[in-house]
């Protein structure tokens, strides 16, 4: 496993962070509703969405916007290369922590 | 870009945290289906027993395997729709959900049936506390393992079981049905509004 030695700067901010925490902590390429992410983090429609615009466009993240009946649902998963980046970012955290205690 | 080791103590809690709260809710969805169900059977089959006993063994049966066989269904349509943490796992290595439910289930009718056979003969109440408190304790260590919700709901249920039993002995079916099985639908909803 190589060592993370840089910080990634888009997922370090704090919101989008919990995002891709809740994110990854979903199997596969299980996906959360808008709505239920929203919830999740306290957080409002146009905050949340424009960290998932960040995350999107860094290719951490898939939107897909469905609709179920008449009802729109916008459905976020993680993507593979999303899931990389947050478990390096994660690995250069604890790095920083044992590099404290040492 | 530089972090420091409290951010970096605090970013990994967030993380913690976010990942704890994601899971615990996908339980809760995954379960709180279940719980509404066997609610609304508990209210109907013990409301019967309460007010017309001569149909209680055929509403019971009835209503358990119907019970059975739907919440195999629902087990199914959650795997496919992704929506619980276990079921990509287990379904991956393991095979469909549906079917780990149904074996669960006949597990569990097991374990009463060889109970049974060792409890001496117990009467209609004895019998249906006895199987309503398994299920309580059920849930409270589904909830020790997924959330703090579920262990609330079977402990409110477990407490309502027993008071029922040794508080009200002549409405113990009623009370069963109005106030348990209600408890058990509230529960659900209540972990659906996580």
């Amino acid at each position: 496993m190589n060592a993370a030695t840089t910080p990634d700067e888009v997922i370090h901010q704090s919101t989008r962070l919990k995002i891709m925490a809740s994110l990854n902590a979903l199997h596969g390429s299980e996906g959360i509703d808008f709505v239920e992410l929203k919830q999740l983090l306290s957080t409002t429609d146009g905050n949340l969405g424009a960290h998932l615009t960040t995350l999107e466009k860094a290719t951490y993240i898939k939107i897909d916007k469905q609709f179920v009946g008449k009802k729109p649902r916008t459905r976020i998963s993680i993507t593979r290369e999303g899931r990389k980046a947050f478990e390096q970012h994660v690995r250069y955290l604890r790095e920083i922590l044992e590099a404290g205690h040492s | 870009m530089v972090i420091s080791r409290e951010e970096a103590a605090q970013a990994l809690n967030d993380i913690n945290s976010a990942n704890k709260r994601t899971t615990s809710m996908q339980y809760y969805r995954h379960l709180a289906p279940h719980l509404i169900l066997w609610g609304l059977i508990w209210l109907v089959a013990n409301t019967v027993t309460e007010l017309w006993p001569a149909n209680s063994a055929s509403v019971w049966n009835g209503l358990s395997w119907a019970g059975a066989l739907t919440s195999m269904w629902i087990g199914y349509r959650s795997k496919h729709r992704n929506s619980h943490p276990l079921a990509a796992t287990c379904a991956e290595d393991h095979g469909p959900r549906g079917f780990r439910i149904l074996l669960t289930m006949f597990a569990i009718l097991g374990f009463f049936v060889a109970t049974f056979s060792i409890l001496p003969n117990l009467d209609i109440k004895q019998a249906n506390a006895y199987i309503s408190l398994f299920w309580g304790t059920y849930y409270v260590v589904t909830g020790i393992w997924t959330g703090v919700r579920m262990a609330i709901v079977g402990l409110l249920v477990a407490a309502s079981i027993l008071f029922a039993y040794f508080g009200i002995p002549q409405h113990y079916f009623l009370w069963m049905g109005l106030v348990t099985g209600s408890l058990l639908v509230l529960g659900g909803i209540w972990l659906r509004r996580v």
